[in-house]
């Protein structure tokens, strides 16, 4: 036990520590120079929690948790070139990568007899995440929109799998929550005693590549749980579709934002946690 | 070259026509009464045991010539049960068997070795979750013959021991449960002559 909450919280956790002081280390670079070594730490970091709790995947991949880790180590790399892309192609691809993705990690499953039924779960996470990509945010305008719904989507997403029996997929998006949770509690420490600025906003490259990470580990639970429950799994993916609301929260004071945000997708996370706990789920 | 062919060619032939004296009987194994259970190391409190519900096969075997027998079973993943329905849905997962992606774990004998008038070792290749490892079981040999209520039909009926480890099938999350890594087998099968 020890050692599950060293690998997959702790660690993690003090990854996402190091993230947000790598971001205010690079504050005084340019923005590119900024996005690139937060970029860089952000593509090695997943791929290390990954490797905390599965091990390094065989080559080639054999079975979907071994191609989950060749999926985010791609996922790095391409994040670090992605965002050099307009957002009308940035949204596209994204959800290509995302799909193609998917539908590697769940060839298995997607081409048995009842593929139509989960093709419809491809389907929805690549319409909803293609969507969420597309969304004209500046980051710079609200620095917790996607960190905090990443935050509470990975919860979700950690509890929902561990619910639908695949604890190895809950332990993953358990230990994405902790890497972002650490960014996050920095982040927010630095604003609640008044140096909220001396860390810059998480690159788009970062977040999205961490948004990726936690999509691309619930699809595999989406598509590999035993008994996980089609609506929470549905009422999870809804959680990405909070930062459409964000112009929402631009009047509130800085502090409340993340609290705000926060709040409005605990909505659907909740939903996703407790219905499996209904006599109809 | 034609003079050497011939001699073969008729080596080949007169071989085949003998081998019929050393024809091993075939029997299909009973999947009603055929029990794969399992017993692995439980944090060191107790051995969690299990076994599989869904057990099928073909064993080709000749009491008098052991070493030409052959075993081929398949089981079924999904068919895990712990008495524990929670339990077996994490074991299904893809933590553990991964029943949706490698639905079947089989076993098919390479090598078969006499060690005693009514005992062997059964080598073969063990696939499980998509890996192929060479696992040796201790078989027995228990007896053969007609149902009490059907003269016609015949059976046989063998006892197996054998020990893997899970995480030489990539089974690494045995660890973080606290489980094995060893896992003993202990078969019974009853096979049903052809």
């Amino acid at each position: 036990m020890t050692g599950l909450l060293l690998t997959g919280v702790l660690a993690p956790f003090l990854l996402g520590n190091g993230l947000a002081i790598i971001c205010a280390a690079s504050s005084g670079v340019s923005q590119h120079s900024h996005a690139v070594i937060a970029s860089v730490f952000a593509a090695l970091a997943i791929p290390i929690i990954y490797w905390f709790l599965e091990g390094m995947p065989p080559f080639p991949p054999v079975a979907s948790k071994h191609k989950l880790g060749y999926v985010l180590c791609f996922g790095g790399v391409l994040a670090i070139s992605l965002f050099a892309w307009t957002p009308a192609y940035r949204a596209v691809i994204a959800a290509i990568i995302l799909g193609a993705s998917i539908c590697w990690i769940g060839i298995r499953k997607l081409s048995g007899d009842d593929g139509i039924y989960f093709a419809l779960w491809f389907i929805l996470p690549l319409v909803i995440f293609a969507a969420a990509s597309h969304l004209n945010v500046r980051q710079s305008d609200n620095p917790y929109l996607w960190p905090v719904t990443t935050l509470i989507f990975a919860i979700a997403a950690a509890i929902v799998s561990l619910l639908g029996g695949y604890i190895g997929m809950a332990q993953m998006s358990g230990a994405f929550a902790a890497f972002i949770g650490g960014y996050l509690l920095v982040r927010y420490a630095a604003e609640l005693i008044g140096r909220g600025n001396s860390i810059p906003t998480l690159p788009n490259a970062v977040s999205w590549l961490i948004l990726f990470a936690v999509a691309a580990a619930f699809s595999s639970s989406l598509l590999f749980a035993p008994k996980l429950n089609p609506f929470a799994g549905l009422a999870t993916l809804l959680i990405l579709l909070v930062p459409a609301y964000a112009a929402r929260f631009q009047g509130l004071p800085s502090r409340i934002q993340p609290i705000a945000m926060a709040s409005l997708a605990l909505v659907p996370g909740l939903i996703a946690v407790f219905v499996p706990f209904l006599p109809i789920g | 070259m034609k003079k050497l062919l011939l001699p073969l060619v008729a080596l080949s032939i007169a071989t085949s026509a003998v081998s019929p004296a050393f024809a091993a009987t075939k029997y299909a194994i009973d999947p009603a009464h055929a029990w794969v259970n399992f017993a692995i190391n439980h944090v060191g409190w107790a051995k969690a045991l299990g076994s599989f519900r869904e057990v099928s096969g073909n064993i080709s075997f000749d009491p008098e010539n052991v070493e030409k027998s052959t075993l081929d079973v398949t089981i079924n993943a999904a068919s895990v049960d712990t008495n524990s329905k929670d339990r077996d849905d994490h074991l299904r997962s893809p933590d553990f068997l991964n029943a949706v992606e490698f639905p079947t774990i089989t076993f098919k004998s390479t090598k078969v070795e006499k060690t005693g008038d009514r005992t062997g070792k059964v080598t073969g290749d063990l696939t499980m979750l998509g890996v192929t490892k060479p696992v040796t079981l201790d078989v027995q040999w228990n007896d053969e013959k007609p149902l009490p209520w059907d003269a016609n039909t015949v059976k046989t009926g063998f006892s197996a021991t054998g020990s893997l480890s899970a995480l030489d099938f990539g089974m690494n999350k045995v660890s973080d449960f606290g489980l094995g890594p060893n896992l003993d087998l202990v078969i019974e099968i009853e096979a049903v002559k052809e």
